[in-house]
């Protein structure tokens, strides 16, 4: 999940999803549970999707996990647990998968929950008319991405549900020993019957959205600024029932009126405005914190005459080494985004310590490193554009690195783009020089960092450095196809330190977080590295 | 004057047409890549894009989208957006109420503080209450709506929560029910300072127009008349100079209803209420072009009502433009 | 020389014009103010000893203390030189801005006003057409497209403003076009020419003159919403609106930090309108007389 707008920041790491435990309003559900309010932080006010078929946001994705139970999920510690499944299999190296089910789960209408529910799912989700952003997940199954952009039929071959055994089976494309942690992501999401035919449109009337999750939701949805999510504890569901009797998500699209609503006592928690982690966490307190898997860097571009290439390595690590990560991290964030020594985050199974050039910051090699490539031949180079979308505090960002590399003597400039779209696409065709970026985790395997971001397949992708690197490219191939846990990390780490140690094809500056101010009644606040708010474990006095 | 009427209506169809034109132009072609929203934010592969893309008709040339957008506006249908598949029509049904309501609002209190500083600066001028009052009316030309909005969030709500003065807290969530449409059934409080920082702008200004258009009447022959014929000043002031200088205000005030578009985004945008401006404004940062477009139909419209109401009063008070306007047609 | 080719309003209007600004106290304080915040604004970055994007170590650090006057911001840079910077740019961009609505105000609208006709109705419908869009749109689309560098916005801020120094220009010489003296110059057979530089404009001026610091101060507000809107000016561009946008989060706490520069744009924007005012009072002979 690539985390570059304004709104995906700001609902990452300022705000997250906050909620909050409300006043002592009594449902009518469960007299002595507490109710929530949630001042949300949406990106521009609206969130895109709560329907799992479609959401590609985080808070989006957050809600639809509350609502819908996948096959497997990530807990509040990183552990892979099955959710809907009950045990996963493979006996041919990872090429097919079998699922097996728990029995007698229900979805909130009543109606079973069993294999063939996936397959109906699925089938909607993955639909060419559904059109979902998301819908490439599937792609790992064989056959279905020629179903999704309608050049084949469904591929019952490969997802065969048994709905008497309880199994559904599914064969891949190529083999892949992480298929159990990939169809933990809200996409997999199982659905009802009545849900089969509903199209893209189905959220607005809240009746209709169906799900297995903790949650329901209580009644139509007002997902723009100022409206709000309601959901109530599902009366069917399976699980351990959540500890609140409703939550309200009262959508803001503006940081400091989200702010200033929690503070002025209208919800239980809110979002950070940015530059005052400190200030407020001192102030209501750290239990809204948690590092999360994903890493802001910078990346060169490849192809750049000035800064690509192997030949301009030097002045490459000279950047790496002289960008003070420490005062990124403390200015910026204030401790809660921290400065990482990789592009792997730590929690990541796979992730060791120390994968880049440096952690914080090395001047005395930022200074000789760039004395190196200036005796290559090399003359002070014309100003370094350092590009970034514009809106989400990222100029201060490039600032702070701007005076880093003035230190070293290197000239660097800020390349502002307005808007999204037109960075990314520009970034793309290979326009940047020193390129803004970062990734947070769809599922927690190093392979939803290295291959997307770095191979060689990926470029016009997310690969916005355009590298590309034969060694690379075979530790990685190398590493997909094994079903040996220990070897495909080790090749993953090789990896890494071949592309940010030996190729620096990109310089890692912190780690992500999410940071969400509490009020006092909120005991437990479980939130998970994927930056998933367990609503339903949340504990309110 | 009936076929003036006639021509200036035309006109303004031929106004708002060229005006959505123009944004359709600005927002669905100038952009080049309308699902830029979509896949600005992460790299889709072709096969997703080109289901975006014919799922929303974008695949389709572009004068074909804009007869077809023409075709379904006719039909009432606005179209979706890009963003989440919500209703454009729902989308402005929402936005719209929840701006007339906060312009109604803030247009009572607007109404109330302008007479009052109005009156008062004309009828003691140069009293103490008329230079406070043109320190206010002054001043506040000089802050921006988003600084007062967010200076009266902060006074109004996150200061009295902290020092536990709750009588003073008006720092409320926006009412969710309503009754006759505009009378809020629950959390009356919320509407009071956003419809204030709504008020003050303009009320400033119709005061200062109000005083100095009471002041050129107060000198005319007939006030003068009026007094002297012994009349009380308070029947003088009301039934006559409030009557006439109250002509050249309310024809600035039409216009002002223009601009106050600006002063809703701000406003919305700081209290964060799902109303027309700040949806505008956060989907045209989004490029979510069918959200823009449909709701700037409406701005446009009404801003073309308004200004024909307007000329059409300027005939009505001033022959001579009427005439002048004959001539040209 | 007929005494129709008088330029109507004499040296002594202008000198009655000067003296009667100057009776005006308000105006007087707005004067000052201007000539203050010019002032600082011209010598602050070289008394400062800070650049406006250099980052020092002190974050938030309090003002009024030695080193940083008013204080740092977030990212440790010194808030004095931002402001003086902040200022210059403000008005740089108001006065250009408002340089070309006016002169496209003048020549549209004096057009439009003085021929009439189909002219008339094509400049007047064009201005409809614009005026009805809503601003912010006009903003965001061209900003959208060609970033948001210095003459982009300065565009941006044109497109949004023309069309009133356009209208008031058009009206004010049908007004003065149809006064006694200009039909009788033409009666006499002046050429159109010098009817227009010798009789209308002149009479035309003293609106422009209005409108003019009414013009800046809209500007100098309008470039700080665009600012708020995320469609202006942008780090670490040292605007006052920039600066303001960003210290809304320290509202709350560290209010010096939103207080200074949003103290500088209203004192800045303020001192325009009050002055703008006086001229009003003093260019507009009706009011003679009233206090």
């Amino acid at each position: 999940m690539k985390v570059l707008s304004l709104g995906k920041r700001s609902v990452a790491v300022l705000a997250a999803v906050g909620l909050a435990v409300g006043g002592t309003i009594v449902s009518a559900h469960a007299a002595t549970a507490p109710t929530y309010i949630d001042c949300q932080l949406f990106s521009a006010g609206e969130p895109d999707f709560i329907d799992p078929a479609l959401t590609s946001t985080l808070v989006g994705a957050n809600l639809a996990t509350m609502l819908f139970d996948g096959l497997t999920d990530t807990d509040a510690s990183g552990n892979l647990y099955g959710e809907v499944a009950s045990k996963w299999v493979t006996k041919d190296g990872a090429k097919t998968w079998a699922f097996t089910l728990k029995k007698n789960l229900k979805f909130s209408n009543g109606e079973a929950v069993l294999p063939s529910s996936f397959v109906t799912g699925w089938k909607r989700a993955f639909a060419a008319s559904m059109a979902s952003e998301v819908a490439y997940h599937s792609y790992f199954i064989a056959g279905m991405e020629e179903y999704n952009t309608g050049k084949g039929g469904w591929p019952s071959a490969s997802v065969v549900a048994d709905d008497s055994a309880m199994t559904l089976t599914i064969k891949m494309v190529n083999p892949t020993a992480d298929w159990p942690s990939i169809v933990g992501h809200s996409v997999f999401s199982p659905i009802p019957t009545t849900m089969a035919s509903a199209s893209s449109k189905v959220e607005e009337d809240g009746t209709k959205l169906v799900g297995n999750g903790p949650f329901m939701l209580e009644k139509a949805i007002t997902k723009r600024a100022g409206g709000e999510v309601v959901i109530v504890p599902n009366p069917n569901y399976g699980g351990k029932a959540p500890l609140l009797s409703r939550v309200t998500f009262k959508i803001s699209s503006d940081v400091n009126a989200a702010y200033n609503a929690f503070a002025s006592g209208q919800c239980d928690n809110g979002p950070i405005p940015a530059g005052r982690y400190t200030e407020l966490l001192t102030k209501w307190g750290t239990k809204g914190v948690k590092t999360t898997l994903g890493t802001d860097y910078w990346g060169f571009n490849w192809e750049d005459p000035t800064v690509g290439g192997t030949q301009n390595k030097y002045l490459r690590s000279a950047i790496s080494k002289a960008i003070d990560r420490t005062q990124i991290s403390t200015v910026i964030y204030q401790g809660v985004r921290k400065p990482a020594s990789g592009l792997l985050p730590p929690g990541l199974p796979g992730y060791k310590a120390g994968q880049g050039l440096t952690s914080s910051r090395d001047l005395n090699g930022a200074i000789s490193d760039y004395k190196r490539w200036l005796a290559l031949g090399n003359k002070t180079p014309a100003p370094i554009r350092l590009s970034y979308n514009d809106g989400a505090g990222w100029d201060k960002v490039a600032s702070i690195i701007i005076a880093n590399l003035k230190d070293v003597g290197i000239p660097a400039k800020l390349d502002p783009y307005p808007a999204d779209g037109t960075y990314f696409s520009k970034m793309r065709s290979g326009k940047g020089q020193m390129i803004r970026a970062g990734w947070f985790a769809d599922y927690p395997i190093a392979d939803n960092f290295l291959f997307p971001l770095l191979h060689t397949k990926s470029i016009d992708g997310d690969n916005l450095e355009r590298y590309s690197s034969v060694t690379f490219d075979a530790l990685v191939d190398s590493a997909r196809s094994t079903t040996n846990k220990s070897f495909a990390q080790s090749q993953y780490r090789r990896a890494e330190v071949q592309a940010l140690r030996k190729d620096v094809a990109l310089t890692q500056t912190v780690n992500r977080g999410i940071a969400t101010v509490l009020a006092a009644s909120t005991t437990s606040f479980p939130i998970t590295p994927l930056g998933m708010i367990a609503f339903d474990q949340i504990v309110k006095n | 004057m009936f076929t003036y009427t006639i021509k200036r209506l035309l006109q303004s169809l031929i106004v708002v047409w060229a005006a959505v034109t123009l944004m359709f132009a600005l927002f669905f072609i100038i952009p080049g890549d309308p699902i830029s929203l979509k896949s600005g934010e992460k790299s889709l592969p072709p096969g997703i894009l080109a289901n975006i893309t014919a799922k929303y008709g974008l695949d389709q040339p572009t004068y074909v989208q804009y007869f077809r957008f023409w075709g379904h506006l006719f039909k009432g249908d606005l179209g979706y957006s890009y963003k989440n598949d919500k209703s454009v029509n729902t989308i402005l049904h929402d936005g719209l109420s929840t701006s007339a309501r906060l312009l109604f609002w803030g247009a009572l209190l607007q109404l109330i503080i302008a007479l009052t500083v109005g009156l008062t600066s004309a009828i003691k001028r140069g009293s103490l209450g008329d230079r406070i009052g043109t320190i206010f009316t002054v001043g506040i030309q000089g802050i921006p709506v988003f600084v007062s909005g967010l200076l009266a969030q902060y006074l109004f709500g996150v200061l009295p929560f902290q020092m536990h003065w709750d009588w003073l807290n008006f720092f409320k969530p926006w009412p969710q029910s309503w009754t006759a449409g505009v009378i809020p059934t629950d959390s009356w409080k919320g509407i009071i300072l956003p419809a204030l920082v709504v008020a003050v702008v303009d009320a400033a200004f119709i005061a200062r127009m109000l005083r100095s258009s009471l002041l050129e009447v107060l000198r005319a022959d007939y006030i003068r008349t009026a007094f002297a014929k012994g009349l009380s000043a308070r029947r003088v002031w009301f039934h006559h100079a409030l009557r006439n200088a109250m002509i050249p205000v309310v024809t600035v005030y039409g216009t002002s209803l223009i601009a106050i578009f600006g002063v809703a985004v701000q406003t919305e945008k700081v209290f964060s209420l799902p109303g027309m401006g700040s949806t505008i404004a956060d989907s045209a940062l989004s490029q979510d072009a069918p959200v823009v477009l449909g709701l700037a139909i409406v701005v446009i419209a009404f801003g073309a009502v308004v200004n024909l109401v307007v000329d059409l009063s300027y005939a009505l008070i001033d022959p001579r433009i009427k005439i002048d306007s004959k001539a040209v047609h | 020389m007929s005494e129709f080719e008088q330029i109507p309003q004499s040296l002594s209007y202008w000198q009655d014009v000067r003296a009667r600004f100057f009776a005006n106290k308000i105006s007087i304080l707005g004067l000052v103010m201007l000539v203050l915040l010019i002032f600082i604004g011209i010598i602050g970055p070289f008394i400062s000893g800070w650049k406006y994007d250099e980052l020092g170590p002190d974050i938030l650090s309090a003002p009024f203390q030695k080193g940083h006057w008013f204080g740092t911001d977030d990212l440790g840079r010194d808030l004095f030189t931002r402001v003086t910077y902040g200022i210059r740019l403000s008005l740089t961009v108001a006065i250009i801005v408002t340089i070309i609505s006016v002169f496209v105000g003048v020549t549209l609208g004096g057009l439009a006003g003085y021929f009439g006709g189909w002219i008339d109705t094509l400049i007047s419908r064009f201005i409809d057409t614009w005026q009805v869009i809503p601003f912010v749109l006009i903003g965001f689309a061209i900003i959208t497209v060609f970033g948001s560098s210095f003459w982009v916005i300065v565009a941006a801020l044109v497109f949004t403003g023309w069309y009133s120094t356009t209208r008031l220009f058009r009206a004010s010489v049908m007004q003065v076009k149809s006064l006694e003296y200009v039909e009788a110059a033409r009666a006499t057979g002046a050429t159109t020419k010098r009817i227009i530089l010798r009789h209308i404009g002149p009479n035309a001026i003293p609106p422009i003159i209005v409108v003019l610091a009414f013009s800046v101060a809209g500007a100098i507000l309008s470039e700080s919403v665009y600012a708020f809107l995320g469609v202006g000016f942008r780090e670490p561009t040292p605007s006052l609106g920039v600066m303001i946008s960003g210290s809304r989060n320290f509202l709350t706490e560290k209010p010096f930090v939103f207080f200074i520069p949003g103290s500088v744009l209203v004192l800045l924007t303020l001192s325009i309108v009050l002055i703008g005012d006086g001229l009003r009072d003093a260019l507009d002979p009706k009011l003679r007389g009233v206090k």
